[in-house]
């Protein structure tokens, strides 16, 4: 068992295809050599049968020209030269006749009785026949020499087993040079995937040429490869999410306190104080929150909490909680395309994580065109729903567009407003996480249209 | 019975605003087939002709968002719609354009009033001039864009982007 264990799929497969040919060689070996002899057999029997009905009738020929025919000793005489016997049937003469003949008494005894009989030694075949003629009742037995052992047996079973060694052979060689290329490339993606180590996750797989099913492995790989690039990154994401939004309120818990600390102070001031720190510690509490959700959610491997969620209902959310943290921010929600069937504005996922990215993409908008109009529109094909959201703010530079789901990278015209850098990439893995797509177009000093499409599951 | 409309496209997703805005002004509830015409020049080889296949065209054209959009604007006049279609038109003169519109039972043409329409592929022709020089029933639709967006075939966002 141990070495079975030990063996690879390739030694396998060569021992496989070998022995499935070997198994297929011998089948027809043993088919071809029986029916060979059949055949000849048959053959031999037909011409020796043939050769009695002539005997036969040479030797009634013979009886009705002559009155004495030939005594029996005469005849006997005539097997062993010429192979061919004729006696007249006399009960009592069957045991001598065999005696003289070296022939079986069972054989004399079924010709008599059945007509019909057959003999064979190693060197010779027997055939007899009982003819019923008016004149007499004789027997007719002719011989030949057992043609298929003496001259082809051996020829044959010569060449059978040197084709057979050959076969085996050639075999041999072919599944070894097909179970060396047929696995070259799974060798080959392993040392690949070894080579892809959490370092260098951006690495994937190159197709190879010709080969369908080898492709969709790598297609999996490259996949599964996607995927755990997504999660390392959001891994990331969130610690260094956690760690700038944590401190913040932190900051300005500590640098109050302090200063309050430094005298004796009046109550009124200790009440302000404090008001301060109650404040910044719920802020605090409340992205806490958040940020645990997210882990919860999405980093430990447990399935994502979903539920149905009507999107249109989520954004007039999103728009009404944008509204009241900054009142200025004005939003126009176009519903001109909402589809009329409310039922395609269903998807599955998990609230908060969508109302936080939708409202991440919005307020986006609101802070970087300076509360300018920000258009949020919906509209849903038969498969996804797909929100635009669109403002007339200051862009992205082109240059800088491939670099926007970098956790905090901030673009170079950004210098005058407050981020971290955060949001985006934090929506994309949300969008990721519900098998959605997001597209950002842009161009800068004009405006940004983000456009994100949901499938509905 | 459905009235037909015919609509010249260059299966960019700004041309489909054209639609919205006609579905937006018709105000009665019958239903309308629409068909989106392109013209197509078919090279005269009589293998081209005889493997001459609708949907592999489409295939190569790429249209997912232009599907995704039209899907968008069937969801929306769900009730107004009654089916859409790709038709292409391989004729040369106005003669055989008169055919292609009577062969399609088409009732009118909706075509926008100063958007040009422009070469997605090497076999594609537009065919508002024929439209224009034909007296068949037809209808130039304004069009107001909120924000001038390159041409897109990819996101979907230039159907959106219309005032109001």
């Amino acid at each position: 068992m141990k070495l079975l264990e030990n063996t690879n799929i390739r030694h396998k497969t060569t021992v496989m295809f070998l022995l499935s040919t070997v198994a297929i060689v011998t089948f027809l070996s043993i088919v071809f050599y029986t029916s060979i002899e059949k055949i000849i057999d048959n053959d031999n029997d037909e011409t020796l049968k043939l050769k009695s009905d002539i005997v036969a009738q040479l030797y009634l020929d013979d009886l009705r020209s002559k009155t004495n025919p030939d005594s029996i000793e005469n005849n006997i005489l005539a097997l062993k030269l010429n192979r061919e016997l004729v006696f007249s049937v006399k009960e009592n003469h069957l045991s001598v006749l065999a005696d003289s003949l070296k022939l079986p008494l069972m054989f004399l005894e079924q010709i008599n009785t059945l007509q019909n009989g057959f003999y064979e030694n190693d060197s010779l075949q027997y055939v007899g026949k009982k003819y019923n003629a008016p004149e007499d009742d004789f027997i007719v037995i002719t011989s030949s020499e057992n043609y298929f052992k003496k001259h082809i047996q051996k020829h044959l079973q010569r060449i059978m087993v040197i084709s057979f060694f050959v076969v085996v052979f050639i075999t041999f060689l072919i599944s070894l040079y097909l179970s060396k290329n047929l696995f070259k490339p799974i060798v080959k993606i392993t040392t690949r995937v070894k080579e892809i180590s959490s370092q260098s996750l951006h690495l994937r797989l190159e197709k190879e040429k010709y080969n369908k099913e080898l492709n969709q492995l790598i297609n999996t790989f490259n996949e599964m490869l996607n995927r755990i690039e997504t999660s390392f990154e959001s891994q990331n994401n969130f610690i260094s999410n956690a760690s700038h939004e944590l401190r913040t309120p932190l900051t300005s818990i500590i640098g109050v306190a302090d200063v309050c600390l430094s005298k004796e102070r009046q109550s009124e001031d200790y009440i302000e104080t404090l008001t301060v720190i109650l404040n910044e510690a719920e802020k605090l509490d409340r992205k806490t929150k958040a940020l645990l959700s997210l882990a919860q959610t999405g980093f430990s491997g447990k399935v994502l909490k979903q539920e149905p969620i009507r999107i249109d209902e989520l954004l007039w959310d999103c728009i009404a909680t944008i509204q009241s943290l900054n009142q200025q921010s004005k939003i126009h929600f176009d519903i001109s395309l909402i589809p009329e069937n409310s039922a395609k504005l269903v998807v599955n996922g998990n609230k908060q994580l969508l109302h936080l990215a939708f409202s991440n993409i919005i307020l986006n908008g609101c802070k970087y065109s300076n509360n300018e109009l920000v258009k949020v529109s919906i509209g849903a094909t038969n498969s996804k729903v797909v929100i635009i959201v669109q403002d007339h703010g200051i862009g992205i530079p082109k240059d800088e567009q491939q670099y926007i789901y970098d956790p905090f990278y901030r673009c170079s015209n950004t210098k005058k407003y407050e981020g971290y850098g955060i949001g985006l990439p934090l929506t994309r893995n949300i969008i990721k996480m519900h098998k959605g797509s997001i597209l950002i177009n842009s161009a800068e000093n004009m405006g940004t249209i983000v456009e994100i499409h949901l499938p509905f599951k | 019975m459905a009235q037909t409309i015919l609509i010249p496209t260059d299966f960019s997703i700004g041309s489909l605003q054209v639609l919205k805005e006609f579905l937006n002004k018709q105000e009665d509830n019958s239903k309308v087939n629409i068909i989106f015409a392109a013209g197509y020049t078919t090279s005269s080889s009589i293998s081209d002709l005889l493997f001459f296949s609708k949907h592999r065209i489409i295939k190569t054209l790429n249209l997912d968002a232009f599907d995704d959009a039209v899907k968008i604007i069937e969801n929306k006049y769900n009730n107004k719609v009654n089916l859409t279609k790709i038709e292409f038109f391989t004729g040369w003169n106005q003669r055989s354009f008169i055919n292609f519109l009577e062969g399609n039972d088409v009732d009118q043409i909706i075509y926008s009033k100063e958007e040009q329409l422009k070469s997605i592929h090497k076999s594609w022709f537009d065919i508002t001039p024929l439209v224009r020089k034909i007296k068949y029933k037809q209808t130039a639709v304004e069009v107001d864009y909120d924000i001038e967006y390159p041409r897109e075939y990819i996101a979907l966002s230039p159907l959106f982007s219309t005032r109001g």
